[in-house]
């Protein structure tokens, strides 16, 4: 059930009717409901998972009740079965059949045969979330960060709430749990605020990413047969399909959140905005980047250790990342590619140069600053070949064909339409960049004329440009 | 929360409005499918009956035939819903001598669950009756034309209507006229999209061959002639298909020629059609459909001699 389908056009409403008016009166009964329409939710896609993700439910909370009575040396053992079995199940269903092609590879080119069996299963929608969610959940109570949760119900609410189930952001307990185990009382403003995210979340996905994608799709597809130029302009919009996509998904799912009283992690803050690679790690996939920070970069030693130790820990968690988004050797090399071009930041020490939000783009410094974010989307948007294309041999040829004579023809395609809606999308994220999302603030000083025109607009534009059901890029990691 | 619902019910009452007004034009305006709807009732006295897409539909005129016949192929129908409708009506057609295929490029390989035209399904079976495997009783559009297809060929729909006047684009034998040659669409450069467009990569013909064996072998029940037909295409379309697809569709369709009372007419590169026969690249105008319904007339004759 995506977000932007008609089910969850009935399923939504029935929820909140159901979540504020019938079982409001208890919070027991409340997360109760919530529970059972998550699990509904997700078994929409395959009940069969379920039970994994029930299982998964089980045990991260029975190891934590465990990690959190017991001695110190008992603690990890516990929490290295919670581990084990997370990323087990993660192995297993994710990079099984990945890790027996690579080793059939090189034994291959050794001059030996290794014809090791693989699994025949579809990838569980969500796991890779779900077991992050999870994992935060263990080592945060191993390292005394927060205290073990006693009602299960509470717990699996935490794990499984549909908004984030199935593309995260990927939350934390102690930012989620106080939530959850708090009664919720409606409130306009955040439900307000809450559908006008949703508006913007739809507006992303269906006019922005959908579109860029038939782009994308066309010239990714069909890469030889087209110009150095229409390869740079269909990696663009592939770099405006993932964005919309994915922080359209981000967008609705917070929205939907917020509508049922709770507030989900910031996962996007304008990242084609950042000035360098270290600024774009800090606003793409937040929720993705601050878990590897806190639970692999700071506990390899982080910014404290020797220079070239932090040069590896810097790689192991780019390579984590790459690696965590599938199992092909496109996102390693994707990984790693960042890797390189945080590296020189690292070693001269401007890792941590641009953090404000609100910086110009006129005069003297503004084109510093602009030059600096196109530099950066440049190097952004050659990564996203390497993660959109199926093979690196694709993702090589796909870069020399950019950068050959071709590159200074006209395009195969100009989509003036899209390119003018793509540009306005840009400017309204502009203008709306200090916000939590680009509308969150737009209209509210207007005549509520004005204001009602505009948000009519946008849903009138998300019905015109609906083009064929896409699914969400995030939903196959 | 009084005031949340209240706003927000008032913020969707032009949404409302607006769906009110869409739902009655799919519903009270006619358009094909009600229209066709309609006339196959009064064709059951028909001896031929030729099913099939907008090839067909544009293609075949029954005008041009000696014999009672109907045309209730339509856009982008596949042999899916050509099984479905041949299920449907056979049993009232009870002079029917003759049905007509039309087997195209991307005919045999068509899966039904397509998802640019996934919406057809909702007017197919509430529009034609049809019963339609594979539609959940909860989902929505089963119960709204609105939410079938996408809101732009709504517009469209829309456009149309206050430019012409009706929905219907057909005659009341099922055929639906295009005069003269669209520069726009008739041309190199389109053939090439058109084809990559009805390029679907696979040359898995199982599924939509057995349809064709079972439609056979019910026809073959009541003595009915089956014509398997590769309607003309333009000689740029024919030539950025893919040749070895093409070969694989002849062939097939040249294996169930073998089968009793099943002919095979192969029209695709016909030299008889000229490329001023074609309204578009792969679709025959007025005059192509004359030529092409006179001959089909003309073989179906002489079978029944």
């Amino acid at each position: 059930m995506l977000f932007n389908s008609l089910d969850f056009a009935i399923f939504f409403p029935i929820v909140f009717i159901c979540y504020w008016f019938i079982f409001n009166k208890s919070l027991k009964l409340q997360n109760g409901f919530l529970l059972a329409a998550s699990y509904f939710f997700y078994s929409c896609w395959d009940w069969r998972f379920l039970f994994l993700l029930m299982f998964s439910t089980l045990l991260d909370f029975y190891t934590g009740q465990k990690i959190y009575n017991l001695k110190s040396t008992d603690r990890k053992i516990w929490l290295w079965v919670s581990i084990a079995t997370n990323l087990g199940f993660l192995i297993l269903f994710k990079y099984f059949n990945f890790f027996i092609d690579s080793f059939s590879n090189v034994f291959s080119i050794l001059g030996y045969t290794f014809s090791g069996w693989s699994l025949n299963v579809i990838l569980p929608v969500g796991i890779s979330f779900y077991t992050f969610h999870g994992l935060s959940y263990v080592v945060d109570i191993y390292n005394d960060r927060t205290k073990p949760v006693s009602n299960f119900i509470n717990y699996s609410v935490f794990v499984s709430f549909f908004p984030l189930l199935v593309a995260g952001p990927i939350e934390r307990a102690t930012h989620l749990l106080p939530q959850i185990e708090k009664k919720r009382h409606f409130d306009y403003n955040l439900a307000v605020n809450g559908l006008r995210q949703l508006l913007w979340g739809l507006f992303k996905k269906l006019v922005i990413a959908d579109n860029c994608a038939q782009y994308a799709n066309q010239v990714f597809n069909d890469q030889y047969e087209y110009s150095g130029s229409s390869l740079a302009l269909g990696a663009v919009f592939f770099a405006f399909q993932i964005y919309g996509d994915f922080s359209g998904y981000t967008d609705m799912a917070s929205g939907v959140a917020k509508i049922l009283g709770i507030r989900l992690l910031k996962n996007f803050s304008y990242p084609y905005f950042s000035r360098d690679i270290a600024e774009f790690w800090r606003r793409w996939h937040i929720s993705l980047s601050s878990w590897f920070r806190d639970y692999v970069y700071i506990p390899l030693g982080g910014s404290r250790v020797s220079l070239l130790k932090q040069v590896r820990n810097v790689f192991i968690v780019f390579l984590l990342s790459g690696f965590w988004h599938g199992a092909n050797w496109t996102f390693i090399v994707w990984g790693l590619l960042h890797a390189c071009y945080f590296l020189p930041s690292l070693l001269i020490g401007t890792n941590r140069s641009n953090i404000d939000n609100d910086f110009t783009i006129t005069g003297i410094l503004g084109l510093k600053n602009l030059s600096r974010m196109a530099f950066t989307f440049l190097l952004v948007t050659i990564g996203w070949i390497f993660f959109r294309s199926d093979s690196l041999t694709l993702a090589i040829d796909y870069i020399a064909a950019i950068f050959s004579n071709s590159l200074f023809t006209l395009p195969h395609f100009l989509p003036k339409k899209l390119i003018l809606l793509t540009v306005a999308f840009i400017v309204v994220e502009w203008y709306g960049r200090k916000e939590e999302f680009a509308i969150a603030k737009m209209g509210l000083n207007w005549s509520l004329a004005w204001r009602i025109s505009f948000y009519y607009m946008i849903l009138i534009l998300i019905l015109i440009y609906i083009t064929t059901e896409q699914d969400f890029i995030y939903f196959q990691f | 929360m009084k005031k949340f619902l209240k706003k927000f019910f008032v913020f969707c009452i032009p949404l409302l409005l607006m769906w009110v007004c869409i739902e009655l034009m799919y519903r009270l305006v006619p358009n094909n499918y009600s229209f066709k709807h309609q006339n196959i009732g009064k064709n059951f006295d028909s001896q031929i009956l030729v099913f099939g897409n907008s090839h067909s539909f544009y293609g075949i005129n029954p005008r041009y035939f000696s014999s009672n016949t109907f045309n209730i192929s339509n856009i982008s129908q596949s042999l899916y819903f050509d099984e479905l409708l041949f299920n449907k009506y056979i049993n009232d057609f009870k002079d029917l001598k003759t049905v007509v295929f039309n087997v195209d490029y991307f005919t045999l390989s068509t899966t039904e669950n397509d998802a640019e035209d996934r919406w057809r399904r909702y007017f197919y079976k509430e529009q034609m009756h049809l019963d339609v495997p594979g539609i959940s009783a909860l989902d929505l559009r089963l119960y709204s034309l609105t939410f079938a297809p996408r809101f732009n060929l709504t517009i469209e729909t829309i456009k149309q209507y206050f430019k012409v006047g009706t929905l219907v684009e057909c005659s009341t034998k099922g055929w639906r006229r295009q005069d003269g040659v669209n520069e726009l669409y008739n041309n190199a450069e389109m053939a090439k999209v058109i084809a990559n467009k009805h390029e679907d990569g696979s040359v898995d013909f199982r599924k939509n061959v057995q349809r064709l064996k079972s439609i056979i072998a019910a026809c073959n029940k009541r003595n009915i002639n089956v014509i398997l037909v590769n309607m003309p295409v333009t000689s740029n379309y024919a030539a950025n298909v893919n040749q070895h697809k093409l070969a694989l569709i002849t062939k097939e369709c040249a294996q169930l020629a073998k089968i009793e009372n099943v002919y095979y007419l192969n029209l695709f590169q016909d030299n008889l059609f000229q490329d001023t026969d074609f309204y578009d690249t792969d679709h025959l105008n007025s005059v192509g459909a004359k030529k092409c319904s006179q001959l089909l007339d003309g073989i179906i004759a002489n079978l029944k001699k």
